[in-house]
């Protein structure tokens, strides 16, 4: 099956095609006159985001090969990614259809733009290249926030402190450069460094990746840059921004300083459980439901990055698990209170507004239950298998702490659900129309089959593992 | 055929001048620059031999190719002002692409002569016809006030410096012909690199510190941005320092490579960065943030002398396109658009995106932000620095820190003003439309095509 895949397509040309499709929907925006087509502009964007999704599906059936050109090959970790990216794009694109009227065409150029920049990241084997898209990457958030957040001082605090984060890993990248004069982040996992020059590469990286990551202390441009925007930029953020972090940790930091990050876990793994207690207590004393939404991802993104360093296959499943299942619970409870406040007007947790719309119980309970990773849900499987690395890895204090407060972060979660449910409402009943249901219940269905079929992003039988030794 | 650029610039003077007095007819030097431009790939090297002003391979070649360049905007700016001024323009070409195929110390020093000396003409007839704004140095300024009148006064060190590093530069070479007797560039390596190094170390010292001062370039010459106010960049002493950064560049890396006297160097770069990074943080005059993003690539320049070696000439090679690109493209977009500070830019993407995209870009890459010209510098300079001191690695980037504040304010108010204020700017005709063309694509398409195909691999003298 997969030689007939290869065969109808190779994988660099579908890659290439992935990173162009973006791109040219782009230029194509920029020459529709946005005063007179504006349903235009949208209908295009949204289509181009159709056909990139499609596209990178077809990355799952590509065997993993290197890119001739520039040093772009797609993993088993990438392929998910890059499949999660363009989805959440579409579905912010989606959710930006009412919501975003003025500068419309600046908008989607610049989120197409950046999906081809977040495809190309995602699937780099170049370490020079995956610096310079970041900070690509970075330059255009910041001007996305700028444009169309609410305050442009978290446009200029999240540009700086990403700046200086990634000033760091730039110095990691140098120090290895200087080292052995290659950037292949496969030939690089092969090199024997010394402790000392591993220590180095370790924290460089470490903390560049953290602060995008937005670990304790270097998370506070996220509360208010996730709060202070539109939902559909909230879903970037939150959905795919946070994630280039821990999957740089993922692709970059493990495989290429690997005995120090089993040296230096135990400090790691005490800053995530840091990391995520100050996260859940931020979020208990929050009203403001995308602020908790914020702090919450905070604590996962520092669980995930436990999961990651736990120096345990399972954590490593639990953590790439994680990854994708946040993504999904997060946008489809953003998404939710995007509904929830075009109808009463505020996001506070008491809006009590649930019960007037019809069918949408059902969906807020699920994106609710999967955001805040409660037993049996979907996400819960991905918790399960980092606490048990913990537990096997012998951190047992560490792996308490996590529990115990992964207990409370869903004991908040079941408050909070209480509350919107039995709010009073001093409106009418006002249904969800056809463009909120076309981009809630795909996702719902997404996290639902996920939850049946875990293996398709669950990498139980250890295929990076099995990836890394063949290449 | 030798000497063939050097050659068509001086018919060119003399022919221009005939013209100009028995005709009236004026010939603009932009042309010339043009057509030197592409007559500097015939040049033959190999018959210079006997020659005292002697070239021996590309790089050299690349250099003049730059400073041709500089010449190209420089002219450009002075397009249909008065024609004395295009031929100091010219003539001080001349004198830097001499410079840079100078083998022995004496023609290096005429060269330089025959570079500054128009400039200076040039710098002080402008300066003598506009009020200047104050110098930043109180006790100087005071004592200034003594000698000079109000209008020269923000002009007088810059003068007074240059003097002082052309007399310590004439006793430097005196001293070193009568402790080597020899002022060959070769000759006088030998006899340093031969045992003989300690004894020289003063002569170095001296040589090198009057190079500087004749450059002022120095950290303590940020005030020298004060004679930026109210002109043209391009006629400020600023492209003229980034010819003297060319030669010396050749100077260092092919005569004083084996002395301690290039620790010098290193103090001077990187107190050059940072203090220069440092102020950017509170200028809202854009013509200050340009004179102090340039003060720091040529910090970075500075930093590259020191380290003579692969990455060395890289960075080297990244920083001097960068300043002369950005320079002259910012210089040509601010003098367009008649932009002083930071509030004449707000919404002028509005109607105007291709300035706002060339200023936004040539700013990112002045700051050394990715994928830029700026940033390869910065890259292969710490690459050099990593390589010596992991620790000089850290400090030189505490300078990007500041300048991403910059660059902060500076998208800010281009892209995201606060007024909804259309800007009143003349419309933009082709000639400059190209030329920012020229420099986005310069600026954003050289560092592509240095990481898709290959290094840029300047097979060179320089390094041994």
């Amino acid at each position: 099956m997969q030689a007939a895949a290869d065969q109808i397509m190779p994988v660099d040309s579908i890659l290439l095609l992935s990173i162009s499709i973006p791109l040219i929907g782009a230029i194509c925006i920029s020459r529709i006159d946005e005063r007179e087509f504006t349903a235009n502009v949208k209908l295009a964007s949204l289509w181009t985001t159709v056909f990139a999704f499609i596209i990178s599906l077809m990355l799952f059936e590509a065997s993993v090969e290197r890119f001739s050109f520039l040093t772009f090959g797609p993993s088993f970790i990438s392929v998910r990614m890059i499949a999660m990216t363009t989805f959440l794009v579409l579905v912010a694109v989606m959710v930006s259809q009412d919501e975003i009227n003025m500068e419309l065409k600046k908008f989607h150029i610049l989120v197409l733009i950046l999906e081809a920049l977040l495809i190309a990241i995602f699937s780099t084997t170049d370490i020079l290249v995956f610096y310079v898209l970041l900070q690509l990457i970075i330059l255009i958030t910041f001007i996305l926030l700028e444009i169309f957040g609410k305050d442009s001082i978290c446009a200029v605090k999240f540009f700086i402190i990403l700046s200086i984060g990634s000033l760091l890993l730039l110095l990691g990248v140098i120090f290895l450069v200087n080292l052995t004069e290659i950037t292949d982040i496969n030939v690089l996992s092969r090199y024997t460094f010394s402790p000392r020059q591993e220590s180095v590469i370790f924290w460089t990286f470490f903390l560049g990746f953290a602060s995008i990551t937005a670990l304790f202390p270097l998370h506070i441009w996220l509360p208010d840059t996730g709060t202070e925007t539109p939902t559909a930029l909230t879903i970037l953020l939150l959905g795919i921004f946070l994630k280039i972090g821990t999957f740089g940790m993922q692709t970059i930091l493990l495989p290429i300083a690997e005995n120090s990050c089993v040296h230096f876990r135990g400090y790691i793994l005490e800053l995530a459980t840091l990391t995520m207690g100050y996260a859940t207590l931020a979020a208990r004393v929050q009203r403001d439901l995308k602020h908790i939404v914020s702090y919450i991802s905070m604590g996962q993104m520092a669980l995930i990055t436990a999961g990651l360093f736990s120096g345990n296959v399972h954590g490593a499943a639990g953590a790439s698990f994680n990854t994708i299942m946040h993504s999904l619970g997060a946008t489809a409870l953003l998404m939710v209170i995007a509904i929830i406040e075009n109808r009463v007007g505020n996001r506070n947790v008491d809006a009590g507004m649930i019960p007037l719309i019809p069918y949408f119980s059902p969906i807020a309970t699920v994106a609710m239950l999967t955001f805040f990773s409660v037993p049996w849900a979907p996400s819960f499987l991905g918790n399960f298998l980092i606490l048990s690395a913990c537990w096997n890895e012998r951190f047992p204090i560490i792996c308490l702490g996590i529990g115990f407060i992964i207990a409370c972060s869903i004991s908040h979660g079941f408050k909070i659900h209480r509350q919107i449910f039995s709010g009073i409402s001093r409106l009418k009943k006002m249904p969800m129309n056809r463009k909120e249901l076309a981009g809630l219940i795909p996702l719902i269905m997404l996290i639902l089959a996920i939850s049946v079929y875990p293996r398709v992003i669950l990498d139980c039988r250890g295929e990076q593992a099995k990836e890394k030794r063949r290449l | 055929m030798i000497y063939q650029s050097e050659l068509l610039l001086v018919v060119y003077i003399f022919l221009s001048r005939l013209l100009k007095k028995k005709y009236g007819r004026q010939v603009n030097s932009f042309w010339i620059f043009i057509v030197v431009f592409f007559f500097l790939g015939l040049e033959d090297d190999s018959s210079r031999a006997n020659f005292s002003f002697h070239s021996p391979k590309h790089a050299e070649s690349i250099l003049k190719a730059l400073l041709l360049f500089g010449g190209c905007m420089v002219s450009y700016a002075l397009k249909g002002q008065d024609f004395e001024k295009q031929t100091a323009v010219a003539v001080s070409v001349f004198g830097s692409l001499m410079a840079i195929s100078a083998r022995n110390f004496l023609s290096l020093f005429i060269a330089l002569e025959i570079t500054t000396i128009p400039l200076h003409w040039m710098f002080w007839s402008d300066c003598s016809r506009k009020q200047t704004a104050q110098g930043t140095i109180p006790l100087l300024q005071n004592t200034l006030k003594l000698v000079f009148t109000a209008e020269d006064r923000s002009v007088a060190p810059y003068f007074i410096f240059a003097m002082v590093g052309t007399g310590a530069y004439a006793l430097a070479i005196i001293w070193m012909y009568l402790s080597i007797e020899s002022l060959d560039f070769s000759e006088i390596r030998y006899s340093i690199s031969f045992g003989h190094g300690r004894s020289h170390w003063w002569i170095t010292f001296l040589m090198l510190n009057s190079l500087t001062i004749k450059q002022v370039v120095c950290p303590i010459y940020l005030w020298l941005s004060d004679t930026a106010h109210g002109k043209n960049l391009l006629i400020t002493p600023y492209p003229l320092q980034m010819a003297s950064q060319i030669i010396f560049y050749k100077l260092v890396t092919n005569v004083f490579y084996y002395l301690d006297g290039i620790n010098i160097l290193l103090t001077f770069g990187f107190l050059l960065m940072v203090c220069s990074s440092f102020s950017l943080i509170f200028q809202n005059n854009i013509k200050q943030i340009v004179i102090r993003c340039i003060l720091s690539q040529m910090g970075t320049m500075f930093l590259c002398c020191a380290f003579p070696s692969h990455n060395g000439l890289q960075a080297m090679m990244f920083s001097m396109l960068a300043m002369i690109i950005s320079f002259f493209g910012i210089s040509i977009v601010l003098k367009s658009r008649n932009i002083n500070t930071l509030a004449d830019l707000p919404a002028i993407h509005r109607g105007h995106m291709l300035s706002a995209a060339a200023i936004s870009i040539i700013f990112l890459s002045l700051m050394g932000y990715p994928p830029f010209l700026g940033f390869w510098s910065q890259f292969y300079l710490c690459l050099a620095l990593m390589g010596w001191r992991t620790a000089a690695s850290v400090i030189h980037l505490v300078p990007c820190v500041f300048n991403m504040v910059c660059i902060a304010k500076i998208l800010d108010a281009i892209w995201f003003p606060r007024t909804q204020v259309m800007p009143r700017l003349p419309p933009d005709h082709v000639l400059r439309k190209t030329i920012y063309l020229i420099t986005l694509m310069l600026i954003a398409i050289v560092p592509l095509v240095n990481r898709v195909f290959s290094p840029v691999r300047v097979e060179s003298y320089f390094v041994r």
